[in-house]
């Protein structure tokens, strides 16, 4: 993201989400025992929200260690490689947790 | 490689610094902290293993050490955050507030581990 206010406004933004959805997941999918879990884990609207968790905390996660390697690697091949590295692993994470969820609508 | 002019040798930390620093350390923290709970996930779909084996890994020392080091993150991550949610606004931005809302965090991420730690 070349533009450092369209990176702080998305930063923003996503963390504000996040200010409901980390404690919806913790008190929804962490603080109940395993068996309530896996009862929680059958509703439509907590999938759903979960599924919106994973978004925003991957891409809060990427764009956030971009800045992070913009700020102290300088090189410019390894701040490449670098960031080549954070888009793969936050893809992965997120199409992963793409199919589970898909894995846990179809039942 | 050029020379870089002394700065962490020469300035004495401040309690804003630290708490900045700490924030993006703990933005690294969290990260683990969203793979944790990828994997948590993972076994509640897949049933591949069930959870005696993700309690196995975290009731040893390390994996103990580990996952407080993961609650501490995602707590001070989260108070720090809404502290600056609240600069984003233009609240707080004057000495005393700062001092005061960076002790706050410290205090609140701290309470905010110990309850998660003892519920989870």
């Amino acid at each position: 993201m070349k533009n450092p206010v369209q990176h702080w406004l998305h930063q923003r933004i996503s963390a504000f989400l996040m200010l409901f959805l980390i404690p919806f997941c913790y008190y929804v999918f962490f603080y109940p025992s395993v068996e309530q879990q896996a009862l929680n884990l059958k509703s439509l609207g907590n999938i759903f929200l979960l599924f919106l968790f994973f978004v925003t905390a991957i891409y809060h996660m990427m764009i956030g260690l971009n800045i992070m390697i913009d700020d102290y690697v300088h090189r410019k091949l390894f701040n490449c490689f670098a960031k080549i590295f954070v888009y793969m692993k936050s893809a992965a994470a997120l199409l992963y947790a793409a199919y589970l969820i898909f894995l846990l609508v179809r039942g | 490689m050029r020379p870089l002019s002394p700065h962490l040798q020469i300035y004495k930390p401040e309690l804003t610094s630290i708490l900045s620093i700490l924030h993006r350390i703990t933005g690294i923290g969290f990260m683990f902290g969203i793979y944790v709970v990828l994997w948590w996930l993972h076994i509640h779909v897949m049933k591949a293993e069930d959870f005696s084996f993700f309690k196995k890994i975290f009731s040893s020392f390390f994996g103990q050490f580990f996952l407080f080091g993961v609650v501490f993150s995602v707590s001070y991550h989260f108070c720090n955050g809404i502290r600056y949610l609240f600069w984003a606004l233009g609240f707080g931005f004057n000495l005393k507030p700062v001092y005061c809302s960076g002790y706050m965090v410290i205090l609140f991420s701290i309470i905010l581990s110990v309850y998660i730690w003892i519920n989870v």
